[in-house]
C-alpha cells in the first residue's frame, strides 16, 4: 500500500476484514462492515449533491454511526464537523450556521431536535438509517482531494465569544494519528475504550490511531465510575484516554476499581488539563503495571506534548516534551526564547499545526504566526502560539503554569466566559455579569457567575440557571450565580477578572 | 451554609437543598425525579453527590451501594441514607 494521504486511506491498510473495528453496547462492526458503511455513506452524500470541500455537520449520539460517518464524509471529499451530543439546540445551530454546512447527518431518533435547531438554514438533513438501508454502495465518484485540503473543522472555545472552528487538513489528522500511535505503541491487538466525544481533538485522535492500526474501538457512555471499571474488565480494554475529571471519578467514585484486576489495561492517557499529583499517585497504586501517559494538546495544534510513563513518578505535574515529529518551545512576553525556569507561552511547530479558525482571519493571526526566530526568507514557517503559559525545567520537560487570558477549563472543556455571560444577560435579570473559573478539586475549574441584579427586587438565581440549561450544555452552566452590588474594575474601566478570582480564592484559603 | 443549620435528622431537607443548589435543573426537587436518566446529573455530579453523602452524613459507599435501586431517585437516596446511618 502507498502511504496514506487522505483520512479515509487509513481504511486501506491490510487488516483482517473480520476483525472488529468498532463495538458499542451489544453491537459490533468488523473492518469489512465498517468499510462498507463508509462507502454507503459516501455514496449517499454524493447523491445528495455534496461537492469537494462542502462542510457536513455530524449530529449524532455516541455510537458506531458517528465513527463511520466521519470517514464517509472524507471519502466523499467533504469536510466533517462533529458536533458534541451534549450541546443544546441554539449551540448546534451556531456551529452548523458558522461553518456553512451543506448537509447535516443525524439519526431518526434525533430528527425533531435537529430539524428545529437548523430550521431555515440552507442545507439538507440526511439520516444514517437511510445510509444503512442502501444496497451495496454504487460507484463513488467525487472530485478527489489532496492532503492539504480541509478534512475536519473542530469547534472549540477561547477566552471570548462563541465557539470557533479549528480547520484541520487531511495531513494534520494523519500526522496526529501516526505520531500518537507511535509513542503509545498501538497494534491491531489493542482494544481502546472511547468515552470522549469525537468533537474533541483528543477523542477524535484516539479513534484515528485505532483505525490506522486496525485495532478495536469500544464506544462507551458511562454515568458512574464503576461503569467504566466494568467496561474495562468486560471488554478487556488495553487503552483508555480520559480527562482529569475521569481520573477523579475512577480514584474517588469507583469502589469496584479497588477489587478489580485489569491485567489487559496496557496504558491510560490524560489530556485536557493537569491531573492533581495525589490522583496520579492513586492511579499508580490502583492500576499496577498500567503505563500512565500525561499528554497536552490544543485543538489549534491537534496534539503537542507527552510525558513518558517512566518519568511520571519523578515529574507528576509535567506535560512532558514535544511529541514525535514536532518541536515545542516557550517564548517570553518580550519575544525571547525562555530559559529553564522562566515562564513563557508554549509555541508548537510541526505537521499537526492547524490551518487556523474557519472564517476568522483576525483570530487566526493571533494564534498562527511566523516562526519567531527564523525568518520566512530562510525557511521559517507558520507556528502555533498556544496561549498557555508554561515553564521548562533543566532537563527540558515542560509544566503548565496558567493561561494569560480568561478562558475557563472545566472537566476538560474549554469554556468562553463571554458566551456564558451573554446567555445570562439575555435573561434580562442582570445589569452586569462576569463569569470566572474558580479552582475545583474535581473539575479543575468550576464555572462561577458574579452578577449585578437589574432591579431592586432581587433575582431567583435558581430559576435563571434552570432556564439557562435549556440553551447551554450542562458543562457550561455556572455552579452558582453570586449577586453583588458592583463588579471590581481595572484602572481603565474594564471588569477586573483577576480580582474577582483572587477575592474568591482567598475566601477559601482563609 | 443551609445544610449546617438543619436538624441532623432532616435527611430529606438537607439532601433536597443540596440537589437543588448543585443541580438547578432538578429544582423544585421531586421525590421521584430520575437522577440517572435525563442528564440533569452528569458523571462528575454523581461523584460530587457521593462525596457530599460522605461529608454530610458520614456514609462510606461500598461497591454494592452504587445501584440504581439506591441512588435512582431522591426518594431512594433518602431511604438509602437512613438505612446506611442506622
Amino acid at each position: 500500500m502507498t502511504s496514506p494521504v487522505l483520512l479515509h486511506h487509513l481504511l486501506e491498510a491490510a487488516v483482517d476484514g473480520a476483525h472488529p473495528a468498532v463495538v458499542h453496547g451489544g453491537r459490533s462492526l468488523s473492518y469489512d462492515g465498517f468499510r462498507a458503511a463508509v462507502a454507503r455513506c459516501a455514496s449517499h452524500l454524493l447523491e445528495a449533491g455534496l461537492r469537494r470541500g462542502d462542510r457536513v455537520a455530524i449530529v449524532l449520539p455516541r455510537g458506531i454511526e458517528e465513527c463511520w460517518a466521519i470517514f464517509g464524509v472524507s471519502r466523499a471529499s467533504g469536510v466533517f464537523v462533529p458536533v458534541n451530543a451534549l450541546l443544546k439546540g441554539p449551540q448546534v445551530r451556531q456551529i452548523v450556521a458558522d461553518c456553512g454546512a451543506a448537509i447535516v447527518i443525524t439519526s431518526r431518533a434525533q430528527s425533531a431536535f435537529v430539524e428545529k435547531a437548523v430550521e431555515g438554514l440552507p442545507l439538507r438533513v440526511l439520516y444514517v438509517e437511510d445510509m444503512e438501508a442502501r444496497d451495496a454502495a454504487g460507484s463513488v465518484s467525487s472530485e478527489p482531494c489532496i492532503g492539504e485540503d480541509l478534512a475536519a473543522i473542530l469547534y472549540t472555545s477561547g477566552s471570548t465569544g462563541l465557539p470557533k472552528g479549528v480547520m484541520l487538513s487531511h495531513r494534520n489528522l494523519l500526522a496526529g494519528a501516526r505520531i500518537v500511535r507511535t509513542y503509545l505503541e498501538i497494534t491491531p491487538r489493542d482494544r481502546i475504550l472511547s468515552i470522549l466525544p469525537l468533537s474533541f481533538d483528543y477523542g477524535l485522535n484516539q479513534l484515528l490511531t485505532a483505525i490506522e492500526q486496525g485495532a478495536t474501538t469500544v464506544v462507551f457512555t458511562f454515568r458512574l465510575g464503576d461503569d467504566i471499571v466494568r467496561a474495562l474488565r468486560d471488554h478487556e480494554i488495553t487503552g483508555l484516554a480520559g480527562v482529569p475529571t475521569i481520573w477523579a471519578i475512577l480514584t474517588q467514585g469507583a469502589p469496584l476499581l479497588r477489587t478489580t484486576p485489569l491485567p489487559a489495561l496496557r496504558y491510560i492517557t490524560n489530556s485536557g488539563g493537569r491531573v492533581p499529583t495525589e490522583t496520579v499517585r492513586a492511579l499508580r497504586g490502583l492500576l499496577g503495571d498500567t503505563r500512565i501517559f500525561l499528554m497536552y494538546g490544543l485543538t489549534e495544534a491537534f496534539r503537542s506534548t507527552f510525558l513518558p510513563p517512566e518519568e511520571v513518578d519523578r515529574r507528576p505535574t509535567s506535560i512532558g516534551r514535544a511529541i514525535p515529529e514536532c518541536e515545542v518551545f516557550a517564548v517570553t512576553a518580550d519575544g525571547r526564547r525562555a530559559g529553564p525556569g522562566e515562564p513563557g507561552i508554549l509555541v508548537h511547530r510541526g505537521p499537526t499545526v492547524s490551518l487556523g479558525y474557519w472564517n476568522r482571519p483576525e483570530d487566526t493571526a493571533r494564534v498562527l504566526r511566523p516562526h519567531p526566530f527564523r525568518d520566512a526568507t530562510v525557511g521559517g514557517e507558520t507556528v502555533c502560539y498556544s496561549g498557555d503559559l508554561v515553564v521548562q525545567d533543566e532537563d527540558g520537560y515542560f509544566s503548565f503554569v496558567g493561561r494569560d487570558d480568561a478562558m475557563i477549563k472545566s472537566s476538560g472543556y474549554r469554556i468562553s466566559p463571554t458566551e456564558v455571560e451573554e446567555a445570562l444577560m439575555a435573561s434580562g435579570r442582570f445589569r452586569q455579569v462576569a463569569v470566572v473559573g474558580l479552582p475545583d478539586r474535581l473539575a479543575g475549574q468550576r464555572v462561577h457567575a458574579v452578577a449585578v441584579p437589574a432591579g431592586a427586587d432581587g433575582v431567583d438565581t435558581q430559576s435563571v440557571l434552570r432556564a439557562l440549561g435549556e440553551n447551554l450544555a450542562g458543562f457550561m452552566l455556572p455552579r452558582a450565580i453570586e449577586l453583588v452590588e458592583a463588579l471590581p474594575v481595572t484602572p481603565n474601566g474594564k471588569v477586573d477578572y483577576k480580582e474577582l478570582v483572587r477575592q474568591r480564592t482567598q475566601d477559601v484559603a482563609a | 451554609m443551609l445544610a449546617a443549620v438543619m436538624e441532623q435528622d432532616d435527611v430529606e431537607g438537607v439532601l433536597y437543598a443540596y440537589l437543588e443548589s448543585r443541580f438547578p435543573a432538578l429544582a423544585p426537587c421531586d421525590a421521584d425525579i430520575p437522577l440517572l436518566e435525563g442528564g440533569a446529573v452528569d458523571s462528575l455530579g454523581f461523584l460530587e453527590l457521593m462525596m457530599f453523602l460522605g461529608e454530610r452524613f458520614g456514609i462510606e459507599l461500598q461497591d454494592d451501594d452504587f445501584d440504581p435501586e439506591n441512588i435512582g431517585t431522591p426518594a431512594r437516596l433518602v431511604a438509602f441514607i437512613r438505612r446506611a446511618r442506622r
